[in-house]
Formats: C-alpha cells, structure tokens, sequence
C-alpha cells in the first residue's frame, strides 16, 4: 500500500504526524518512509537521526530523480535513530526504512524520465514494504503533480494507493485544503488529466484534521464568553467543512493539540507519555490514524 | 559447450544457432539516384552510369588482386529511394533503370529497395539495428547511470555539456566544446539523427510513428550486404527472383529483388559503394552507427569461420570490410536536403 | 583471467506464477535476439544479452590506480515463471596499452573489460569483495538494477504483490586455476548482501556464472523463506492470522528449490560443498516442515471449532 502526505500549507504538521504513523505501522509490519519534500528534505530531524537531520550528503532520493543512480540510500531508523527508548522498544516490530533527500537538495523540473523513475521506485518499494508512505511538500508541488502522474501509469494500477491531505482546525486551512483537493489545478483535476479515474481517485483521499481543540477538556483559565464564542465557532467549522466535502465521513482522523510537538517535531513514544512528557491522547491518535489507514473498510467507496 | 548439452539431454530451445547465408566476398553498390534524378529524364542515369562503370572494373579488379588467383565471386546491387519517396511508380522506373545501366556495360544483380531497410517481409530490420547500438562512454561511466542517450542520436564524442533537467536553484555548468573521442589533435565530432518521433492521429488515436533517417537505414543496407543480421536467428531480407511486368508500387516488390540468372549470393564478406559525393555524409554518418554496434555474436563467430576457411583474411571490425569511392555527381546537389 | 559479477533476485512482480510462453515474451528484451529457455527439471529463461559501455576506475584493495575500459554484458533470468535475476558481469582482461582504443575495438568484444595499469588481479578482488563500492568505480549493481526495474515493469505483469520479499544481491568473481579443484566461498554480508568467491578450471571459467545465478536464486529463496516465517511469527505474537503470508510461502516458493538443477555437472561439487556448510538443503526442509505443521495444525483447530 502507498500513501501520501499532502497538505495545502506548510507548518500543519504534516511531516510530524505522517512520521508517527508510519512509526506505528512498522510495529507489526514492513514500513518505508519516504521524504519527497524536496525543496526542504528534514523527516531525518523528526525520527532523530543525526546524520540525516537535513539530509543526507549524497545518493538520497534527489540524485535519484535528477541524476539517475538506482539506489537511493536508505537508512534503518531503529538502528540510525539517537532516541534509545525507540530501538528494542519491540523485538518483533517491523521494518522502518526512511529513504532521505539531500543536503541542500532543492525542487527539481518534472519530466517524464522523473515520473518514469518514480513509478518504478514505486512499484519496486511496494514489493517489498507492506507500507511506503510518502510524504509530499506543501502546496501544489513538483513532487505531489510527480506522484500523480506516476500513479495514473500502468504498472502502478494494481496498487492500493491513498492520499491523505493535512489541515488544522481553522477557517483558513479548510478553505485551502479543499482548494488543494477540489479546485483548480486541484489534486483531482490534475489526477485526471494524467490518467486517474477521478471519482476512484476522490475516494482514495482522506483529510486529517490537525491539532484540534478538546473543547470538552476543563481549561480553568478560560472565561465563560471565551467557551461559548469556542463552542460556536467550532460548529461553524463543522458546518464549513462539511460545505467543502471535507466532513466525517471524508476524515481519517485527527490529532489533539500536542505541546510536546509545538516545540519539537518528534516521534512519540510510549515512553514519552509514561514520564508524562506528552498526551496519552496524542499517543492514541497516531495508533488510531495508523490502525484506520490500513482498515480497508474506512475506505470504502462513498 | 556445457555438458548440460552433451546428447544424454538436450532441448530444443536451449541454445540456438543462426541460420546462415551464402556469402560472395564482394557486394558493390553501383551507384546511387534520388528519386528526383530517377523522374529527371535519361540523360542524369546515363551520365551516372557512365562514370560509374570504370570504377566497377576496377573495383572487380582490386578483388581479383586481394583474393590472388582465386575466381572472385562479385555481385552487384542498387537501392532505390522508395521509403521518402513510395509515391513513384517501378512500373516506369524500373525498366528505364535497367536498360541504361545494360547500355552503360553495367549488370545489376540485385534491386533493393531502402523501404525494405525499414522493414523487409515484415521483420523490423531498423528497429533491430537499433537496438544494437552500444554508445560509447565518456571517460568516468561506471554503469551507475543509465548511457546518456539524447533518444534518436548518436555521436563519435561527448556532447558540450547540458543545463537541463537539474535541480533548482543549482549553479549553471560552464560551456564546453563537444569533443571527438580518440581525436587527433582536433575533434571531428558528428551527432547524428537516427530517427525522428512523431506523435500522428490516425482516427481518433494517438499513436507514434517513427521516421528514420536516411543514414540510419543506409547503415541497415550495409549490415543487409555484409550477411549480418538475423532475425531470431533466421536471415532477413533474402533475395527473390521476380518475373512478368512491374508493379504500380514500390510495396509490392520484395525487399531485394534478383535481376539476373544464377548471380553470385546478395551478400558478401565485404562491400564497396560507388556513390556520387554527395553521399560522403551519409557514409560518414553510417562508419560511425557501425562502429556503434553490438553485433549478434554468433553470426559475427560465424562469419569469421567461414573465411577462415576459404583461406580469406577478413579485418575483425566491420568498418574495415566496406569501401567506398566517390564519383562526381550528376549536378551540384549539396544544398539539397537528403 | 578473472570474472567479476552481480547477480540481483526479487520476486517476478505478478501475482501468479507466469506461463513460460509469457516468460519468453516477457524476456524478448531485444527485438530479434532470441530468448533462451531450458524446460526440465523446472523452467529456467533467459534473456539475449544486453551490454553497455564503461570507462572507469575498477576498484582494488589496497588502492592503485587502474582503468578499466569496455562492455559489461548483462541478462536477465525467470525461473519457475516466479523468481527474476538480473546478471552482470566482466571478463577481465590485462593490456599494456596506455590509452583507450577505438570504440569499435571494445564493441565487439561483448562482456570483456580491458584493464590498464599496474593493478594485480588479486588486488582487484580484494577490492570487489570489500564491503560497500568505492566511490567511482564499475558498478555492476546498477546495471543489475535497472535491468530488473525494466523487467518488473512489463506490461506482461499484472504487477499484483503476491507475497511482498526483499531482493537480494550477490556480488561475485570467478577466477580460473589449472590443475586445481574447484572450490567456493560463500558470505552473508548483511540481509541482503552477499559475496561468493569461486575458483574454477580455465575452461569451466564459462559455467561460473549460472552456478553464481543458481546459488543466488536458492540464496534469495532461503532468505525469503526466513522473513516469512519472522513475519508469521510477528502475526501470531500479536493474535493476527499468519495463514495468508504462509500459505504464499508454500504455494510460490517451495517447489522452487533444486539446488545445482541448472548447472554444469562439472560444478555440483560447488553446491555439495555447500550444502556441507552450512547447509542449506536440510535448513531449508526444515522451515518448510514448520510451516507446513502451522498450516495444518491452525486448519485443524478451525475445523474442530466448527464443529463445535
């Protein structure tokens, strides 16, 4: 199965949360992880590997794109990562392979060599992972119009594919992540100019609501108008998201608002919520989204 | 030879061996008319046959010298331009072709057409040669990259380089002129066109059609005269007689038709061309396309062994067994497109 | 004279075994070259070759400069209609020229690398033996690689997982001693990477290769056949149902197993050398055997449940 991580915007958490559920996924099965953010490769921050925290020097997945060579170096997370309570933490977890970019790698022409290539790491890469997820850069990207493409190419139709699009919990960000879907020059349009079928396609997309606010949660320092005016734009945004296709039965999930992640973008473990560093409840919404991606039932056709 | 193939078992499909074929050890091309010379009135044949028959004689007699008292066994050819020009009828040609080359003391024993370089009774020739072609590498090719190969060319050198197709925001390479490999001191360098994609909609489908180039195909016509192409190990493009009147279309005649009776075979150790100069180019352009080849070895083992034992010396590259000569053509036709 | 190889093993991209006509097809890399194929004991085909050109530094151990300049000859292999192999390799051959010849010179001499330099050949397979390539040197990996990505994506494949293996890679040399016995090494570099030594006759030099693809073969099978049953395990430790992943693993890769059925006679001692240590026959009965008791013994409780 191949999955991708979209978001409209940057800064919506979408490399830290797609991290934490391809770190899931590797507890029972063989998972890939591959930074396609190519104007900005940094997953090797979030899983803690010191020597790929910007990328790695040289045959990362750039020079495979633009340059031709046919391995793109991976790395062993468990092995590569500094976070001790990571590695050991299950003997019989998967494989967690992240495949980077390179230092000072930067966006790349598409072309049809590139999309080639891409389908063909692909396919090679699903023979042998239960999971790859791919995480795309923000926005209207080389990288996501690539996959796309590639996607849509023969040898790639036999694959389950799924698209996952991140967005928080604002007026601002449902308006753009539907843009990014549904709009012009959306992913659907553009996935069906290279070849998608486009409603198979639609219901291959879910959202991921983001940092979202427990408006149930007690917070002592708020005051009474404070709640209520929260409670009322809440449903306002319940109301929008549904307007823009982007309701319940569209969303693969969500996440809490997670302190921890405000400040570092990181992989959280169960250890961090046993020394009460964060949530129990971010915790499990990374298991949940982990657990519903794979859920063949979630993704029914609508 | 494995002793998985010693008689106790054997398969029929486990090790083919190439079928051969009779081999003259000269195949000259006696000269060479566009298809426009052919329709411009008698006078431009004539005029290219006269000249070319002194060079047949002495190209029959610098044979006669190589082989040493052996009878040399010659036979002679001429391709006709129907694949850029299928428009034009043999009907008319052909027996007018004929009579001045009989008039000028030239035989053709073979009539080919450059269409059947394209493709002879239905067997892609072209696009088996072309997937033949082994371009060399410039110095520093590992193998880690797939070959640069701008599709459709082939050079003798390694092109000025190129700043396409890279990363953004990434400092432009500097130019640099193209460069001959094995070059003497200077560079000749040559790129040239083998084929030319086309994207054409026939009803409603898009498909691709490929137009190759005359160089291309006239390094077929070669590999055809020299014996070595084979089509899952069966020869191609083999001669047929034909008898009674000529056809309206070029498509209708075989890819290489016999004209005369009991000639030495089509195919020869080596080949001369006698071309008007115009063709230079061209041939430049074939020395390189051969030289360019990864030949189907077997045949290659096969054809060494043969003249081997007719006592014949045969230079091991293919380029060394064809020849040219150059005459004065018909009329300066440089600047005209081939 | 030294051969210098790679052979890479995955799983054919299809979700069935594929007929052995559509393996011919499948193989038809090269309009009008011809596929070879061998149908007993099992189906084994192979490609024409294909060959591309190099001229580069060749690796050595300890370091001297030395070039190399020619053809690498590559095919690649189906076996069972289930299992591709791509193989590249380079006969190396010592010459005292000092610059690079003219290209037709190397063009017709398929599969021969001529070395320049002062390099010895023991240098030279010290050095391809070493653990990760040097940087700029031959790369008979990728040629492998790209040769088995244009395999595994024909349109003769339905591209359907079957049963999700890693690939693995097997770099090796041959190199021909009179009057001494044929022998092998063979090292488990890592999951995937291995490295064979073989040394062999001169004239059984030619045959060194389809015991190295014959020994990669039962290698990757032995290899996969070890992650499946670390992936049924897994499933059962969690409650999950490992009846699929075993029940591939059984269907697709048991009959595979015939160590030395495609190889020269000549050269099964190789093998029996082998399976002396460290064994790889009765190993692998065995994991078939533990398999095929889980399979039994989980339909046999199915069966007394609903009877329940």
């Amino acid at each position: 199965m191949l999955v991708f991580a979209s978001s409209d915007k940057g800064g919506t958490g979408r490399s830290v949360t797609s991290c934490n559920i391809a770190f899931h996924l590797a507890q029972r099965d063989d998972v890939a992880y591959l930074d396609f953010d190519f104007g900005s490769p940094t997953a090797g921050a979030i899983f803690d590997i010191p020597r790929a925290e910007r990328g790695i020097e040289r045959d990362g997945l750039h020079t495979y794109f633009t340059d031709g060579i046919t391995d793109p170096r991976h790395l062993d997370v468990w092995h590569a990562t500094d976070r001790a309570d990571l590695r050991g933490a299950n003997v019989r977890a998967g494989r967690l392979s992240f495949y980077p970019g390179e230092m000072g790698g930067a966006e790349f022409a598409i072309s049809d060599t590139a999309t080639t290539r891409c389908a063909e790491l692909l396919t090679r890469l699903d023979q042998e992972y239960s999971v790859c997820v791919v995480d795309l850069s923000a926005g209207r990207s080389t990288a996501l119009e690539m996959v796309l493409a590639a996607t849509a190419q023969p040898m790639m139709r036999a694959i389950t594919t799924r698209w996952l699009v991140f967005h928080r919990w604002t007026r601002q960000h449902i308006v753009a992540a539907h843009g990014l879907v549904y709009g012009e020059r959306g992913i659907v349009e553009i996935g069906a100019s290279a070849g998608h079928d486009p409603e198979a396609l639609r219901d291959a997309i879910r959202f991921v609501r983001i940092a979202v606010p427990n408006l149930k949660e007690h917070n002592p320092g708020q005051t009474a108008a404070q709640a209520t005016w929260l409670f009322t734009y809440d449903e306002e945004l319940r109301k929008l998201a549904v307007d823009k296709r982007l309701g319940k039965s569209r969303v693969l999930g969500m996440t809490p608002v997670e302190p921890v992640l405000q400040y570092r973008e990181q992989l959280i473990s169960d250890s961090d919520v046993s020394t009460k560093i964060a949530n129990h409840a971010t915790v499990e919404a990374f298991r949940e989204l982990a657990a519903r991606l794979s859920d063949d039932a979630v993704w029914e056709g609508m | 030879m494995s002793s998985l193939d010693t008689p106790v078992y054997t398969e029929a499909t486990a090790k083919p061996e190439p079928r051969q074929v009779a081999l003259s050890h000269l195949s000259v091309e006696v000269g060479h008319l566009y298809m426009e010379d052919l329709l411009g009135g008698e006078e431009r044949i004539r005029t290219q046959f006269r000249r070319v028959a002194p060079w047949l004689t002495a190209v029959r007699q610098a044979q006669a010298v190589e082989l040493g008292g052996v009878k040399p066994r010659i036979s002679t050819c001429f391709l006709i331009d129907d694949y850029f020009r299928p428009d034009t009828d043999p009907s008319v040609i052909v027996p007018q072709l004929l009579d001045i080359a009989a008039e000028c003391g030239i035989q053709i024993d073979y009539l080919a057409r450059e269409a059947g370089c394209h493709e002879a009774e239905r067997v892609p020739l072209a696009e088996v040669t072309a997937a033949m072609l082994l371009p060399e590498p410039p110095v520093g090719t590992t193998g880690s990259r797939p070959p640069v190969q701008d599709s459709g060319w082939l050079c003798n050198g390694e092109r000025s380089p190129d700043n396409t197709g890279r990363q953004a925001m990434m400092p432009a390479v500097a130019w640099a002129p193209a460069e001959e490999f094995g070059k003497r001191n200077h560079s000749i360098f040559l790129d040239v066109e083998l084929w030319k994609d086309q994207t054409v909609t026939v009803d409603g489908v898009r498909r691709v059609e490929r137009k190759w180039s005359c160089p291309f195909l006239a390094a077929v016509w070669q590999l055809v005269r020299l014996g070595q192409l084979r089509y899952a190990g069966e020869p191609v493009a083999q001669p047929q007689p034909w008898s009674g009147s000529w056809p309206r279309h070029w498509r209708d005649l075989p890819a290489v038709v016999q004209l005369s009776e009991r000639p030495q075979p089509f195919s020869a150790y080596r080949t001369a061309s006698i071309l008007p100069k115009t063709y230079l180019k061209i041939e430049h352009a074939v020395t390189v396309i051969l030289d360019h080849l990864d030949l189907d070895d077997a045949v290659v083992a096969q054809t060494a062994r043969r003249a081997e034992a007719e006592g014949l010396r045969l230079p091991a590259q293919l380029t060394d067994r064809v020849a040219h000569v150059f005459i004065e053509p018909a009329e300066s036709r440089a600047e005209r497109a081939w | 004279m030294v051969i210098l190889g790679e052979v890479r093993t995955s799983l054919l991209h299809n979700s069935l075994p594929l007929p052995r006509d559509a393996v011919a097809d499948l193989l038809s890399l090269r309009p009008g070259r011809q596929v070879t194929a061998t149908d007993r004991p099992i189906n084994r085909t192979v490609s024409p070759e294909t060959v591309i050109g190099v001229d580069c530094a060749i690796a050595s151990e300890p370091r001297v400069r030395a070039r190399g300049i020619g053809t690498v000859a590559a095919h690649a292999v189906v076996v069972g209609g289930l299992v591709a192999q791509a193989s590249a390799r380079v006969r190396l051959e010592w010459t005292a020229d000092r610059e690079r010849k003219p290209w037709a010179h190397y063009a017709r001499r398929r599969g021969v690398v001529e070395v320049l330099g002062g390099v010895t050949a023991e240098q030279v397979l010290a050095g391809y033996h070493r653990p990760g390539r040097q940087a700029d040197t031959m790369d008979l990996g990728a040629v492998c690689q790209r040769l088995l990505t244009q395999v595994q994506g024909r349109p003769q494949l339905d591209h359907r997982t079957g049963l999700r293996t890693r690939p693995t890679s097997l770099r090796w040399t041959a190199v021909a001693r009179e009057d001494e016995r044929p022998s092998v090494r063979l090292h488990i570099d890592d999951e995937v990477q291995r490295t064979l030594q073989v040394v062999v006759p001169p004239d059984l030099l030619g045959e060194a290769a389809r015991f190295c693809e014959d020994l990669a073969l039962h290698d990757w099978l032995y290899t996969a056949l070890g992650n499946v049953v670390g992936q049924a395990e897994r499933d059962m430790a969690i409650g999950a149902d490992p009846m699929g992943v075993l029940n591939a693993a059984l269907s697709l890769l048991v009959r595979l197993w015939m160590p030395g059925a495609h190889v020269d006679l000549a050269l099964r001692p190789l093998w029996q050398e082998l399976e002396t240590t460290p064994g790889f026959t009765e190993s692998w009965d065995r994991q078939v055997a533990w398999m095929r008791d889980q399979v039994s013994m989980r339909t046999l409780s199915a069966l007394q449940e609903a009877r329940h």
